[in-house]
């Protein structure tokens, strides 16, 4: 409908509804929607002023109609929804209007942030969805602020009926909403995701929502629609501060803009409406000229890819034994560190791979895309042959990613575009198909030719595609190092996509492998690479991109070279370790010092030895002072960091070796379901690893099923739940219970602000712990 | 009405120890690492605020309630807002970047996660402090007197409140500002509070320890320095 419409005038929409039920003497309560069913005489004379006034779209009166919002109201989901839906019917039936479905926020927040998980926001749209389809026009989702729950509501949308769906997101003068995403991230995502048009609404009135809009007509080739609020709001009244005559003034830039339709939210009635009807008449929506920009995206973050772009690939379990570990073990914080550090580095994409034999690949991709979103902004590719841990990423991944990869077979390109398409991910193509690698450059590029195809076929554009034409190693295959870089320069310039390396593969089998892997690098920088995978800890290789950057021309003004170079003086690599005794570097949270000292005494020691013998002591000459006062918690937590830093010593060391772990016993920590406070639990868990125990975290807000299977899986032996508040009590007793009923030898330990030995006691518990250092008490009595 | 603040800085080294269950003079060695918390709470936090102004009803017994006829029990806020015919209703956030980088400090460093964590804590008292001034400037009349602010949660007053507050301010709305199922506030570093408005001069009434449910194990009690003890009569 948005896309018939576009060309020939302006579409009107509606204004304010809570205006409208103010005005009516309805207003203040707090679940406007409920009307629909007790008044709805009143809610459809409101559908026919607009419709009177001069508008062709009417919202239903179900901004707040979903059930978290209702619970206690006295009607379902489905009761209220159906009779706005009808009220606006009786409206727009007789007068030639189009009723909108309107899908508004849930009210709670979506994890991270929250405690609401995707699928039930998922879940809690798709109702509305399904209650109000028949009978719409089209579905509206309007006035959010959280991407993460438009890709929920437009989903449930797109997966729960045939309408069109339009999605209108709301700033602040900033130009990004409240979880601060961007009308460019925007955007991105919801084109990916193929909704029928975009808009901004509320919040802001016309003035302040211009600059926004001109950036997002700029950033999209969909339609744009604009619904503002009346002004501002007054400090005092709270009532909205410009007349019709000044808002309707206000719009005229909008004309000009490449907007296809446009009305009112809060604060603006039918009077509004009526001028900016008239005013719209006779004109002619702009068309826009919209650069195709190839552009990866989280909320936050949008990564255009011009110039040499660096996808770190350290989240990879490929020859990496502590990465395997941690996969096998469910240890998230490694893969977040490893996320960090790259970013910190200077990665600017983040490649995901987590196929390991042993490890349910679509499950960990899903889990290890949620986590990394929670702590970072960097754009995900991931990276996978199997169709279905694609998906998983792809769904509950917050913005647009690209998918590492089809190559030119048939079956492959058949079971992963569609999901592509589907979640507007970019794609990687490499240059292989059944036949194998070809070795020619004009092969490779008849194989990128049938991906390119492919991907027309299937609706991806140019821009969203990034051929790979392969590295090969330079020890076994001279000659072809020479054929790649010829193959992307063909790629390039034949296909008019983007292209992308795995660049240290080059160096396998040879000695000095870093100097070979930049380079490399910089060669491939010269073809005309765009997408680097590379380590980006590895000083030499950034330095490589930067250099590029500069020597190419291809970044403004070589902005990242300068930035890191311009001081001449570089950070000189940290000064060898003082002489000092790791007991001293513990005590006093030295980290560096405790890495070195841990390093040196291993060469002496066994690593028993040197738990036992050192770390444990120092650990607890640090607990008796400071349960004496001799030392604070900000200390005690330094020093429990520079202990994990030695603890890490040795275990890479056991890795290395290939020898069984040192491990007292594994204890499960959580914070109990409905609880999202962690700074006791994770307090807990560091020093319980101090003291050589392995600890599997399972984080905050878990739910008892997950606890009980998780002990389950590993035959746990002792359980350590926190909760910090009197609302989240009931959880800890649920998983208590469950934990009874399907594991009564495994031991429970509790903690947190509200709780006392005495509930502890109350709720089934074994043991109260007080603090950390009472937990590892527990844990020797338990575990030994 | 709602409105951004602008964040300020600095924030208070007392504070953060005490949220730290450390002695003042600690914050000389944690200078450092206080600093750094700043520097990133100015850079993350995007402090918003909304509140409004409601009269209050005081019916038979120990009946009180404000605005659409929402219930407020429990005697420390009957107290507090003893002599008053209105209340201003209070939220303040310091927005989702704070939670995010909470979070990115919980995953590299645990240390400074917790520093952090009291940082904020502080920060948010600052900012809520700030729009208490706003609210009380926007909405108090001439001749008009008030009281401090006190929080669903805080000694007797139930915590179920905050399901009431938050959609009477419209505040996921308005401020981005949320309570979850567990009454939890989301953003994290957020603040919710009623202020007593009087035509006479009006001295609130902080709740001691003697409401308060961590009276039996709080540590800062058995230390002599209770969180609000000094300030209640």
């Amino acid at each position: 409908m948005a896309e018939k419409r576009a060309n020939d005038r302006f579409l009107i929409l509606d204004g304010g509804m809570g205006t409208m039920l103010q005005r009516a003497g309805l207003g203040g309560g707090e679940r406007p929607e409920v009307l629909s069913v007790t008044k709805p005489d009143k809610i459809t004379a409101i559908h026919a002023a607009y419709l009177d006034a001069g508008a062709e779209v009417v919202y239903t009166n179900t901004f707040g109609a979903n059930r978290l919002k209702l619970e206690g109201c006295g009607y379902t989901v489905a009761q209220v929804v159906r009779a706005a839906v009808e009220n606006a019917r009786a409206a727009a039936d007789p007068r030639g209007g189009r009723v909108a479905l309107d899908i508004g926020p849930l009210g709670e927040l979506l994890e991270p942030a929250g405690t609401l998980r995707f699928e039930e926001a998922y879940d809690l749209f798709a109702k509305i969805v399904r209650a109000g389809a028949e009978g719409a026009d089209l579905v509206v989702i309007e006035t959010m602020t959280d991407l993460y729950e438009v890709k929920a509501a437009l989903l449930a949308a797109k997966e729960n009926c045939s309408l069109p769906v339009w999605v209108s997101m709301t700033f602040e003068e900033s130009g990004r909403t409240f979880t601060g995403c961007s009308a460019e991230a925007m955007a991105a995502t919801l084109e990916g995701l193929q909704a029928d048009a975009v808009g901004i609404n509320c919040s802001l009135g016309p003035v302040e929502i211009l600059p926004i809009a001109q950036r997002l007509c700029e950033a999209t080739s969909l339609p744009v629609f604009i619904k503002p609020n009346a002004g501002l709001p007054d400090p005092e009244t709270s009532s909205y501060d410009i007349t019709p005559e000044k808002f309707c003034a206000q719009m005229l830039p909008y004309f000009e803009l490449g907007a296809f339709a446009v009305g009112g939210c809060c604060g603006t009635t039918p009077e509004y409406i009526r001028r900016l009807a008239d005013a719209a008449a006779g004109r002619i929506p702009r068309e826009r000229e919209v650069k195709h920009r190839s552009v990866v995206c989280t909320p936050t973050l949008v990564q255009q890819i011009e110039g040499l772009t660096v996808v770190g690939e350290r989240i990879n379990p490929t020859g990496k034994k502590r990465f395997k570990q941690a996969l096998l073990d469910g240890d998230m914080d490694y893969i977040l560190t490893q996320a960090l550090s790259q970013q910190e580095a200077g990665a600017q994409i983040l490649d995901v791979n987590v196929g390991l034999p042993g490890v349910d690949e679509p499950a960990m991709m899903e889990r290890v895309v949620k986590s990394i979103q929670t702590v970072c902004d960097l754009p995900l590719q991931l990276d996978s042959s199997n169709p279905e841990a694609l998906e998983r990423g792809l769904r509950v991944y917050n913005g647009k990613p690209i998918v590492n990869s089809v190559n030119g077979e048939q079956k492959v390109l058949d079971a992963v575009l569609p999901l592509c398409r589907k979640y507007g991910a970019a794609v990687v193509g490499l240059t292989l198909d059944e036949e194998g690698l070809p070795l020619k450059a004009e092969e490779r590029l008849a194989v990128a030719r049938r991906i390119v195809a492919a991907c027309d076929a299937e609706g991806i554009p140019r821009e969203d595609i990034y051929i790979d034409c392969l590295t090969l190693t330079a020890s076994a295959q001279q000659k072809e190092v020479a054929e790649t870089l010829r193959a992307v320069r063909m790629v390039k310039e034949t296909l008019g996509v983007r292209t992308v390396l795995g660049v240290s593969n080059i160096s396998f089998g040879l000695p000095n492998r870093e100097l070979l892997n930049h380079s490399f690098l910089t060669m491939a920088a010269a073809a005309g690479l765009d997408l680097a995978i590379i380590n980006p800890n590895i000083p030499s290789m950034m330095d490589a991109v930067r250099a590029a950057d500069l020597l190419l021309c291809r970044a403004k003004k070589a902005k990242r070279y300068l930035e890191v170079y311009a001081d001449a003086a570089r950070p000189q690599p940290a000064a060898p370790a003082q002489e000092m005794r790791i007991e001293d570097a513990i005590y006093r949270g030295l980290k560096a010092e405790a890495r070195s000292c841990a390093q040196a005494l291993l060469a002496r020691m066994g690593e028993l030895a040197l738990i036992n013998e050192k770390l444990i002591p120092a650990l607890d000459r640090v607990g008796a002072d400071f349960e004496t006062g001799r030392l604070f918690l900000p200390q005690l937590l330094q020093a429990a960091g520079a202990a994990q830093v030695a603890f890490d010593v040795v275990k890479q060391e056991i890795l290395a070796r290939g020898k069984p772990p040192v491990s007292k016993g594994r204890i499960l920590v959580a914070t109990v379901k409905g609880d999202i406070h962690d700074i006791g639990k994770n307090i807990v868990k560091v020093i319980l690893e101090n003291y050589g125990y392995e600890v599997t975290d399972l984080g905050k807000d878990v739910p008892p099923e997950r606890i009980v299977a998780e002990v389950e899986k590993r035959g746990i032996r002792l359980v350590g739940l926190s909760a910090l508040m009197t609302t989240t009590l009931p959880s800890m007793e649920e998983t208590i219970r469950q934990l009874r009923k399907t594991r009564p030898f495994c031991k429970i330990f509790v903690g947190g602000a509200v709780l006392t030995p005495e509930y502890a006691k109350r709720i089934g518990a074994d043991y109260y712990a007080k603090d950390a250092k009472q937990s590892v008490d527990i844990a020797k009595e338990v575990l030994g | 009405m709602r409105a951004n603040l602008h964040f300020s800085l600095p924030l208070d080294r007392r504070e953060i120890c005490r949220y730290l269950s450390c002695p003042a003079e600690e914050a000389d060695r944690l200078e450092g690492e206080i600093a750094r918390a700043e520097r990133e709470l100015a850079e993350r936090a995007a402090a918003r605020c909304t509140f409004a102004r409601f009269p209050l009803v005081w019916g038979e017994g120990d009946a009180l309630t404000f605005g659409p006829q929402i219930p407020l029990e429990g005697g420390d806020i009957r107290r507090h807002l003893s002599g008053c015919s209105a209340v201003i209703l209070l939220a303040v956030t310091l927005g989702s970047g704070v939670d995010e980088l909470l979070r990115r400090a919980a995953a590299l460093d645990l240390a400074y996660s917790v520093l952090l964590d009291a940082a904020a804590s502080v920060a948010a008292e600052q900012a809520a402090a700030l729009a208490e001034r706003q609210a009380e400037a926007a909405l108090c009349r001439a001749g008009e007197y008030h009281t401090g602010r006190f929080s669903p949660g805080y000694g007797d007053l139930p915590l179920e409140l905050q399901r009431r507050v938050i959609p009477l301010l419209d505040a996921p709305r308005r401020i981005g500002l949320a309570v979850t199922n567990s009454l939890i506030l989301t953003p994290r570093k957020s603040v919710t509070a009623l202020i007593g408005v009087a035509d006479h001069p009006v001295a609130g009434w902080l709740a001691g320890c003697d409401s308060c449910r961590l009276r039996e194990k709080c540590e800062w009690r058995k230390r002599g320095m209770p969180c609000g003890g000094e300030k209640s009569k």
